[in-house]
């Protein structure tokens, strides 16, 4: 299913009955996605499975480093945890919608991307800012940036097929993965999919550790995961022009954690145990001809279950045992009065609560009312988009003093314009205000948890371009993007310490960040059935903390933020055996952010190359793939004392039954 | 590092040793105090590992403080959460509590003679202090360890009460500042102080209902008199829950005999003076006090040393004071606050002032990140 947003603002673009009627029968908008990406008014950088298969990406991780701006903490291998953060934002104000549906973690603001596998995503999308597409939930328009993860639909009304996928993944350090999924129309009005999988890596990896005159192979350990997911997902069509979608999610996923490398001591006992349950209904009527109407419903639960054993703590064991709720219920009407005006409201209602025993007080939870007003003007040679969101939050708690209620709006306005007629020059420029709520932790947690915090707020502005160029000659197409961007974060949430042991949280910091975020595709035509595909992307960020001249980060770049990053992959599609060579690489990064030499993460390249053939016999087919990461072996960590993994190889076998 | 071949030299020509808590060994030899170590516990999880900073009086300066002394000479890292060191038998232990490893080396050069790996239940170095040719070490798994010096094996472990800190001698007993830190949750609720026979190696764990609120976490003694800091609640003097850290002091193995001296947060024991920082953690500056009392009489001397706002011999974020016992200085650390925001650097450098037996400030010298605790080293001219 394509998230909503990207299907109805396709929509919107021809407004005709017609279009209306085409999208419904599950048209592809593979090609209105291409097109929505050159005229977003904000950056929306956009991979669908078909290019990252020709991009070589390999697995989550990597296909985030492959879009612009993007700074991802990897604690490496297959059970490290991954959290993104864009363009200087905190990872706390990126948002992640899956099919539709922004996911939350009231605990501590971040959703750990490890959990989300390929295998089932139609795309992936990054959106910093508020854009053109304007009939989405409230919420999904209440942070800096969005990371939207949509997955595979199910089959169309027409397609009366069995569809059948198996597939098996073995890799280095003990990885294996079956994946599985079934998928059938079975009456034009109901469709449905059932998916499996299942992760088992020992992640002991090999790594280098330096230590003066003292170099020695070492390997991770206690590092072992086994990781399940499984989901069902329906559609309904009770008319043409309206659907209910249904998906019922359950993830399981029991981890050992290696935690950093320390010097002469390799003893790790932690473990960590995270599931997800989920369902969620996603209703659309698109059947009359000035109005639209979408609601939303889920209710999410999400279990963290962390343990460590060591004789220092009581009874010889710590145990931290995180359970949070969430109920949601979303409402959105779309209302085009002519071709060239649309109007949304949007009204999310959020409730969110969480049980751990952690925190100074008892059940804390948090009402959420989300309202978004929105207005869309377009031509032939502009769109202008400007938006207003309202959100009022209200803190309780059963036992204990919770924090602070709030209310606040929040503005953004965006345009995209093409001055020329006969080229695909595409000008944007976009500015939003944003805030984020203090995570429970932040407000809650023992001793430094603060009930007084107020909201940590940004402001983002960005003007951008993108040049587009079709078929000419031996060129198929080019497509050129850049984007400059300027951001400031007030009343950043920091723990500040009053002495050795004693932090508490305060929203004293600001931060300035400015940046530049290019990216450049091509494809290049050899023969009739050979093509040449390059995609790259790189970025140039200052992140600077700005809080206070008389501190020593100030005008520094923020800790684990490297000036340059970015990614470039060529693959060589032919009728044999297709290959891509694929790299991604970051500078020099600190663990400080007032960058003490001492604290230095050397810059690192990573090159990878990847190969994949596929048969085709009547309805089945099957694929190999075989990938080989960080062929040169390069030892780098993201995160200080994480080493990454080094060389290694993964054999992809998959069958589908069409 | 040069100042450190200078420490080295000195070593060369006078032949070193060092005097243990007792000040035994004292022989023909005429004893000077040749410098100071900053032991530094670095911030882990910013990649600031735990470093040494090497003063030395001769010439009046410090090693780098974003370089490691050790990691100098040995070529390798001293590695994350170094503790505390102590002198002994002309070796210098060093307790690394994340590394779990206790390092030992030449005083002087630092030069590493052998690591202790604890194993078994007692692992995790905290504390250390001396008596004779034996180094006693807090183990935060509930432990005390003695190491023999002539050997440099951990021998005997006993059983104390959970994650001890500080420990002092007092005769032939060991002072155990048991702080429970582990169990925030129950507010610290299982603390006590334990009395180690040193001869019997078995303990006597004293609780302290006359101080409810207040748990030990640091201990200090002249090798006779022992006094625990009892830290307050993590509270704002104006809350009205808050409850002052106080020092007491421990004289045998009930609870009476553990007498509450004055409010403090921090100290140190030299001959008879008592030496007290009283810094609440959400206080100003300006309510910290700095006071010298006698071991016996607990009457107030006069002044560590004087505190005048905005000039160097300022202590901003008080870490610890240690004086010297053979020249008598005094040093005390501090993290650097930022002026405009009041934030304690905790990811930067430190800072060690150093004043003379009268509280006269004498010199700033910048230390590691995370500088912690000090252990003076003897150097001896013979006669």
């Amino acid at each position: 299913m394509s998230f909503a947003g990207a299907l109805l603002s396709a929509t919107m673009a021809n407004a005709s009955n017609d279009t209306i009627a085409r999208t419904l029968q599950e048209y592809e908008v593979v090609s209105e996605r291409v097109r929505k990406e050159v005229t977003s008014t904000a950056p929306l950088f956009n991979l669908t499975d078909e290019r990252m298969k020709t991009m070589g990406v390999t697995d989550i991780s990597d296909a985030l480093h492959r879009l612009p701006g993007i700074n991802i903490r990897d604690y490496g291998g297959a059970g490290g945890m991954k959290t993104v953060s864009v363009r200087g934002f905190g990872t706390t104000h990126t948002g992640v919608i899956y099919d539709g549906i922004v996911l939350s973690d009231c605990q501590s603001g971040k959703i750990d991307l490890s959990r989300y596998s390929l295998d089932n995503v139609g795309s992936l999308s990054l959106i910093v800012g508020d854009n053109n597409d304007i009939f989405i939930p409230a919420k999904a328009s209440a942070s800096a940036a969005s990371i939207i993860i949509s997955t595979l639909s199910v089959p169309g009304p027409q397609d009366s097929l069995w569809h059948l996928t198996g597939q098996m993944r073995f890799g280095s350090f003990g990885t294996y993965n079956p994946y599985f999924k079934v998928s059938k129309t079975l009456t034009p009005k109901f469709s449905f999919s059932a998916i499996g999988e299942f992760t088992h890596g020992k992640n002991n990896y090999p790594f280098t550790l330096s230590n003066g005159i003292l170099v020695t192979r070492e390997r991770r350990n206690n590092s072992m995961m086994n990781s399940g997911h499984a989901e069902i997902n329906t559609r309904w069509r009770p008319t043409p022009a309206s659907t209910l979608d249904a998906k019922v999610y359950y993830y399981d996923n029991a981890r050992q954690l290696p935690g950093p490398v320390i010097l002469y001591n390799p003893i790790c006992n932690e473990k960590l145990r995270d599931r997800n349950a989920f369902g969620q209904l996603t209703y659309k009527n698109l059947s009359l001809r000035k109005f639209s109407f979408q609601g939303l419903a889920k209710f999410n639960w999400d279990a963290s279950h962390y343990q460590d054993k060591d004789g220092k703590y009581p009874g010889g064991v710590w145990d931290e045992s995180y359970y949070q709720r969430e109920a949601y219920v979303s409402g959105s009407a779309l209302y085009m009065p002519t071709d060239r005006l649309a109007f949304n409201y949007s009204a999310d209602y959020v409730y969110n609560n969480l049980t751990t025993n952690q925190l100074n007080i008892v059940s804390p939870w948090r009402h959420s009312v989300l309202q978004s007003l929105t207005g869309k003007f377009q031509n032939s040679w502009l769109i202008a988009t400007a938006r207003l969101l309202y959100s009022i939050f209200d803190n309780g708690a059963r036992e204990g003093v919770s924090a602070q209620d709030k209310n606040k709006l929040s503005p953004s306005v965006s345009v995209s314009v093409q001055p020329f007629r006969d080229y695909l020059l595409f000008f944007r420029a976009s500015y939003k205000n944003i805030f984020r709520m203090p995570t429970f932790n932040e407000s809650y947690y023992y001793h430094m948890g603060s009930t007084s915090l107020n909201p940590e707020n940004t402001d983002q502005y960005n003007f951008g371009v993108t040049w587009q160029r079709n078929r000419s000659g031996w060129l198929n197409s080019l497509v050129l993007t850049g984007d400059l961007y300027y951001n400031w974060v007030r009343d950043k949430i920091v723990a500040v310490p009053t002495n050795m042991f004693i932090w508490q949280m305060t929203n004293i910091d600001k931060v300035r960040a400015f940046g530049a975020d290019l990216t450049a595709s091509a494809t290049f035509k050899i023969t009739s059935r050979q093509n040449i595909v390059f995609a790259g992307n790189y970025s140039w960020q200052r992140v600077q903390p700005r809080t206070s001249p008389t501190d020593p980060e100030y005008n520094k770049q923020v800790a684990y933020t490297p000036i340059h990053s970015g990614a470039a992959s060529i693959s060589w599609e032919n009728p044999w055996v297709d290959l891509v060579v694929h790299t991604t690489g970051q500078s020099d990064r600190y663990g400080t952010s007032s960058n003490l030499p001492m604290t230095r993460i050397d810059g690192y390249m990573e090159l990878g190359v990847a190969a994949m053939h596929s048969f085709r016999l009547r309805r089945n087919t099957f694929d190999v793939r075989v990938d080989l990461t960080n062929l040169l072996d390069t030892q780098y960590e993201i995160v200080a004392d994480y080493p990454m993994p080094g060389r290694a190889w993964k054999l992809t076998l998959t069958y589908k039954f069409n | 590092m040069k100042k450190f071949a200078t420490l080295f030299l000195l070593s060369l020509m006078a032949g070193i040793f060092t005097s243990c808590d007792d000040n035994n060994n004292k022989g023909e030899a005429v004893e000077t105090v040749s410098g100071f170590y900053t032991i530094n516990g670095g911030n882990k999880s910013s990649k600031i590992p735990a470093t040494l900073t090497a003063y030395d009086y001769a010439t009046g300066s410090a090693t780098d403080a974003e370089q490691d002394a050790f990691y100098a000479v040995n070529g390798i890292a001293l590695g994350d959460g170094a503790q505390q060191a102590v002198v002994c038998n002309n070796k210098m232990y060093i307790a690394m509590y994340t590394s779990d490893l206790i390092w030992v080396v030449e005083p002087a050069t630092l030069k590493i003679i052998k690591s202790i790996k604890p194993e078994g239940d007692a692992t995790q170095p905290r504390y250390l202090a001396a008596k004779g040719d034996k180094v006693y070490c807090s183990m935060y798994t509930g432990y005390v360890s003695e190491i023999d010096t002539k050997t440099d094996e951990i021998t005997r472990s006993v059983k104390v009460g959970p994650n001890p800190d500080g420990i002092a001698v007092s005769g032939n007993n060991l002072i155990v500042a048991n702080t429970d830190g582990m169990n925030s949750k129950n507010n610290y609720a299982n603390n006590s102080i334990s009395v180690v026979d040193l001869s019997s190696f078995t303990q006597t764990e004293v609780k302290t209902p006359q101080f409810a609120g207040n748990h030990p976490t640091d201990a200090a003694s002249n090798g006779t008199d022992a006094f625990v800091v009892m830290q307050g609640t993590y509270k704002d003097p104006s809350d009205p829950d808050y409850i002052p850290g106080i020092i007491v002091k421990v004289t045998g193995t009930g609870s009476a005999d553990i007498k509450k001296v004055c409010n403090g947060t921090n100290i140190d024991v030299c001959g008879s003076n008592l030496l007290v920082i009283d810094a609440p953690y959400y206080g100003k500056p300006a309510d910290r006090t700095y006071k010298v009392y006698d071991v016996n009489t607990f009457a107030e001397k006069g002044n560590i040393a004087k505190q005048v706002s905005g000039e160097e011999s300022e202590i901003l974020a008080p870490n610890g004071v240690f004086m010297d016992p053979v020249g008598g200085d005094i040093v005390m650390l501090s993290y650097y606050v930022d002026s405009t925001t009041g934030k304690s650097l905790t990811k930067e450098p430190c800072y060690a002032n150093i004043y003379d037996k009268s509280g006269n400030f004498k010199k700033r010298i910048k230390c590691g990140v995370g500088a912690r605790a000090v252990t003076f080293v003897h150097a001896v001219t013979e006669m």
